[in-house]
């Protein structure tokens, strides 16, 4: 029963343990968050991050790639941390380069927004806004209330799982609400934001290699 | 004062204990290890003529130096360094203070009558203090005396109180005196120019030494005064302290392993007279009470005899519980009844001092924010509500009523559950008996040695060998080894010992010169930021809609409440409106408020020498042997514990099992003190986990510690025996810090320090955003792309040396295999075991497994029920 599948809208997907989104009619699987160079921002600004957490990230995303095939990769925002990190970009186009055949669109987000458009358009293609396939919003930002069903990022979220003693631990979750689904975020070097319950939301945690949805 | 002093028709009547009488300066045999070095000869023109001027302004206020004070200046006057050992309301502040104004009165040089403060004479004492709250207190103290001798001196403060104006003002010109935190100085030395501004500087004098000496901004100093002996080689150190264990050593930690100097101790009577407030009907008295409110009218009573009085909580959250049920039951005295603490407003803090000072309070709720100060002299009476965690800390708290020298201090302590009834009465004792806590000073952090080397990077830069040279002169790095040394370079400059692991960082680089400078203005801006961010979790500044500055509240607290919600602060009922940029808004309203903010830190342990003290009194109970009337009152809820479990001998180590749906529940009275049950809560804890093969949950107070387990387990004297062995300590240490989160959690303090983690306080520049992760973000970062890093390493030596010190816990191991392990089975909690099991809500636990390991477990748990929920 792991990965779990979900019905959305009429869609079927798949909640991947490794934070992303995989959605087989259409070939296609979407992550978001993922903060590439946030650790060489952090060490160009005097903060010693160690190296390795991108070329991890990179790594992981081959990984979903070689085991479901995808002819696409949808990035829901925050492809990139800062304005350093656009050297970080060289990475990703030779990343790219070993998947030649793969197209990259991203929905940008908010920390998109520090690096030059022309800089991003060379790994990938980038989505106008508001982008709408199968009649789904795919976006960077979640909405409070969804006039239509929408997939997002941008929050991290996470949910708390309840120990034996009554002490709690937090862990990345996938939010499903009746008209969205909130994707935690995919980079390593991130942190989160713990959500709350509410009425017809699911939330499904993904730690320790397991997607469970959690009540 | 003496006998019973029933006050009719009250809830309660005050046991008027005997009078402890202590003589301040009698030396006890605790403290056999001082010995006092022969007055050096005086000067030959003794009395020279500034100690003549000095003595001449003091009878014309009707003052006589006392010896103790002469002898500090003799030995200051010849050049000499050293540390005062004086109660608070001794005239100490002088006998430090004096010997550099009879310098400069002495000397030749006319004194100008001037008005403007540049022209002032320049800077010459730099005065420490760990408080900034106390800065002010104590720059109008140094003003008295320079205004006194008519010296053209100017006495300022600078702390993080101060404005940026007469900062700027500060960096052209030091006043002659400058008041300060060892956070500002250190903030002081990272300017490039401070060299010349700091050279001119004779004497640094650190008051309160005691409340420094076992932290890290006292290693913070420690460095600080290194410098300024860098700079100025003939620096005189003086400190004061109060009463403790080790005060020799402590005089030693100041000085630094390349001084000597001489411990001085002012011979003055200070009587100290505790006092307990006993509750009418005790059987009723829950054991882990509710903050003690219900004795509220009782205390009520004692506020509304005449006079003011202090009102000493353990935490601020309890202030603000005790200011809001005084002012409900006695809302005439708005405007009478005060709050302080440290998360309060500069501003609110010092109307609060101020009106204190003048005697217009009736009383003020605080914190151990005004456990220290000079000048209270107008306080009455002090309550103490709650434990008081240790002797000396109780001593200090009694010491601020009867402020003037000779009088006698006081202190009622209000319980908050009747076991510190018991801790009332064993402080007494330990007070009458002089066993007074020592403190133990730190061993080389690494996290503030990387934080100092950018700090003097900045601060005009450093070569490699004077630098290590400088820092050998400390306490703290007297034995700083070359390869750490290099670490700390690597760190700074490379960010670790390999190149790769961390490209585009640096800190501090190379001039070309052979000097290591900050790398950047930009970098050097940053760091001033990071650093006096020592304690404090992140927070957030608290306005009013209008624009009105409340204080500081912990970023976790607000993060829970959301835009609507009110609390309680500063005494008022709160409505938040939003949170921006580090900034919490809010309104008030008058509606009663739900929530007390629970600020993180401020929560003592217990000393293990009080531990030990209630442990004597609990085995004389135990014998039927009642001495005061607090032990004579508490003694039904003693007989209950007796009956439905034991009450522990001397000798005897119990051991409670109890079973509930959470599971088996041991309880170990080992009466040790949190810090050492901590330790033994993860050794055990490790241990039982491997027995039982199950998640282990260790909880821990002053007293004992709980271990939770959710697997049924039968543990008989043998298993606890080898649980609780000596053997293979060190390997099971070990093993049980890699498998715990402690070395994480011991992290978060560690990377604020080194400045992995930015400071997010109010004025933090907006830029900062992009570059916030928490400390555990780091942690495991390091964890898995760089773990050899040594600042993981020293959190984990910082667990090992201060949670789990291993020779104290051998040392506990070895106390406890000497004891009869008693095994009762009580069919409910009992009275002793009620509030370590409470406890647990507070968090005070370890868990004995990996972060990964557990999540992994919760995660198996929750696939195992959803499949059987499956349809």
């Amino acid at each position: 029963m792991n990965p779990p599948s979900i019905q959305f809208h009429g869609q079927s997907f798949q909640l991947l343990p490794d934070r992303a989104l995989h959605w087989p009619a259409a070939r296609t699987l979407i992550i978001a968050d993922l903060h590439l160079g946030k650790a060489h921002t952090f060490r160009s600004r005097g903060l010693p991050v160690p190296a390795g957490t991108t070329e991890r990230d990179l790594a992981r995303l081959s990984a979903l790639i070689e085991a479901f095939r995808p002819e696409r990769l949808l990035v829901l925002g925050d492809l990139v941390h800062a304005r350093e990190a656009e050297s970080t970009l060289d990475l990703l186009c030779e990343w790219r380069a070993g998947w030649v055949a793969l197209e990259v669109a991203v929905a940008p987000g908010n920390h998109d927004r520090h690096v030059q458009a022309e800089s991003l358009s060379r790994a990938c293609r980038l989505l106008e806004s508001p982008y709408v396939e199968a009649g789904i919003e795919w976006s960077h930002h979640p909405q409070e209330k969804p006039a239509r069903p929408i997939v997002a990022g941008h929050v991290h979220p996470t949910v708390r799982l309840n120990d034996f003693d009554g002490s709690g631990v937090r862990v990345p979750c996938f939010v499903v609400d009746p008209n969205q689904i909130i994707l935690p975020s995919f980079g390593t070097f991130t942190g989160g934001c713990a959500m709350p319950r509410a009425e017809g939301r699911r939330l499904f945690a993904a730690a320790a290699g397991r997607v469970v949805e959690t009540r | 004062m003496s006998g019973i002093k029933g006050i009719p028709g009250r809830l309660y009547h005050l046991v008027g204990c005997a009078k402890v009488g202590v003589r301040a300066g009698k030396r006890m045999p605790t403290i056999t290890s001082m010995k006092r070095v022969e007055p050096v000869e005086p000067p030959a023109c003794f009395p020279d003529a500034g100690t003549t001027l000095l003595e001449r302004w003091l009878r014309s206020t009707g003052r006589v130096p006392f010896a103790f004070q002469r002898q500090t200046w003799t030995r200051y006057l010849a050049g000499g360094s050293g540390l005062v050992h004086a109660p608070t309301g001794s005239g100490k502040t002088l006998a430090v203070f004096g010997g550099p104004v009879i310098e400069r009165l002495s000397e030749d040089a006319p004194i100008k009558r001037t008005k403007t403060r540049n022209a002032t004479e320049p800077v010459r004492v730099l005065w420490i203090t760990p408080m900034r709250a106390l800065a002010t207190d104590t720059a109008k103290a140094l003003t008295a005396i320079v205004q006194g001798v008519g010296l053209n001196w100017s006495v300022e403060t600078r702390t993080s109180d101060t404005t940026a104006t007469t900062r700027q003002k500060q960096r052209g010109r030091l006043p002659t005196v400058l008041v300060t935190t060892p956070e500002s100085l250190s903030l002081l030395i990272s300017y490039p120019d401070s060299r010349e501004m700091l050279a001119g500087v004779r004497a640094a004098i650190v008051d309160e030494w005691h409340e420094l000496l076992s932290t890290k901004r006292g290693v913070q100093a420690e460095l600080g005064l290194a410098r300024l002996r860098t700079v100025n080689p003939s620096l005189r150190t003086w400190g004061l302290s109060a009463t403790l264990g080790n005060l020799r050593e402590a005089h030693d930690v100041l000085l630094g392993p390349r001084q000597t100097g001489e411990l001085i101790h002012a011979e003055l009577p200070k009587e100290t007279s505790v006092e307990s407030m006993i509750p009418e009907s005790i059987e009723r008295f829950a054991w882990a009470g509710h903050l003690g409110i219900k004795m509220l009218n009782p205390v009520i009573a004692e506020l509304e005899r005449p006079g003011s009085s202090l009102v000493f909580a353990n935490t601020r959250s309890q202030t603000e519980i005790w200011f809001r049920a005084i002012l409900d039951r006695r809302p005439e005295w708005l405007g009478q009844v005060a709050i302080h603490h440290g998360s309060l407003d500069r501003k609110l803090r010092q109307q609060v001092e101020q009106l204190l000072r003048e005697g217009k309070l009736r009383t003020v709720v605080c914190t151990s924010s005004l456990d220290l100060g000079v000048d209270f002299s107008s306080v009455d009476r002090v309550i103490q509500i709650g434990s008081p965690k240790g002797i000396a800390r109780l001593m200090q708290r009694a010491g601020r009523s009867g402020h003037r020298p000779g009088e006698a201090s006081r202190v009622i302590c209000v319980p908050t559950h009747a076991f510190e009834l018991v801790e009332f009465s064993a402080a007494r004792e330990g007070i009458a008996h002089r066993r007074v806590e020592s403190r133990r000073p730190l061993e080389k952090p690494l996290d503030l040695l990387v934080q100092h080397l950018v700090t003097i990077a900045a601060g005009g830069g450093f070569d490699d060998e004077a630098m290590k040279a400088e820092l050998r002169t400390t306490h703290a790095y007297r034995d700083l080894t070359d390869e750490e040394w290099t670490w700390a370079i690597d760190f700074v400059a490379r960010g670790g010992p390999t190149l790769t692991a961390y490209p585009q960082f640096s800190r501090v680089v190379h001039d070309g010169a052979g000097r290591w400078i900050v790398a950047s203005e930009r970098m050097a801006r940053m760091h001033r930021l990071s650093v006096g961010t020592i304690t404090g979790d992140g927070v957030v500044g608290l306005v009013t809609t209008g624009g009105k500055k409340l204080g500081t509240i912990e970023e976790s607290f607000i993060g829970k409440l959301h835009p609507g919600d009110t609390f309680v602060f500063a005494g008022r009922a709160v409505q938040l409106v939003n949170v921006r940029q580090m900034k919490a808004t809010v309104r008030q309203v008058s509606r009663r408020a739900g929530s007390v903010p629970q600020w993180a830190g401020g929560r003592f342990p217990m000393s293990t020498m009080l531990a030990d003290a209630v442990r004597r009194r609990l085995d004389e109970a135990r014998r039927g042997v009642f001495e005061d009337e607090e032990m004579r009152r508490v003694a039904p809820l003693l007989r209950l514990q007796a009956a439905w479990s034991a009450l522990p001998a001397h000798r005897e180590l119990l051991i409670e099992s109890h079973q509930t749906r959470e599971g088996h529940h041991y309880f170990l009275f080992g009466f040790l003190g949190r810090l050492v049950h901590e330790g033994l809560g993860a050794l055990v804890g490790y241990r039982l986990k491997r027995l039982a093969d199950a998640p282990v949950v260790a909880t821990y107070t002053d007293y004992g510690l709980e271990l939770l387990c959710p697997a049924p387990v039968t543990i008989d004297e043998p298993a606890w025996r080898s649980l609780l062995s000596t053997g293979r300590l060190v390997e099971d240490l070990l093993a049980c810090l890699n498998a715990g989160q402690l070395a994480r959690r011991q992290f978060r303090e560690i990377a604020r320090v080194a400045g992995l983690v930015l400071a997010t306080s109010p004025g933090a520049p907006r830029s900062n955003r992009q570059l916030q992760a928490s400390s555990e973000l780091f942690f495991d970062v390091f964890t898995d792309f760089d773990p050899g890093n040594l600042l993981l390493e020293q959190a984990r030596r910082e667990v090992l040396e201060r949670q789990l010190e291993i020779n104290r816990l051998k040392e506990a191991l070895l106390h406890l295999e000497n004891q009869s392990i008693v095994i009762t089975r009580p069919a409910r909690l009992t009275p002793m075991a009620f509030p370590i099991w409470a406890q647990r809500i507070g968090s005070q636990t370890i868990r004995v497994e990996e972060a990964n390991e557990r999540i992994e477990r919760m995660i198996a748990k929750l696939e195992k029920a959803a499949v059987a929920d499956a349809p």
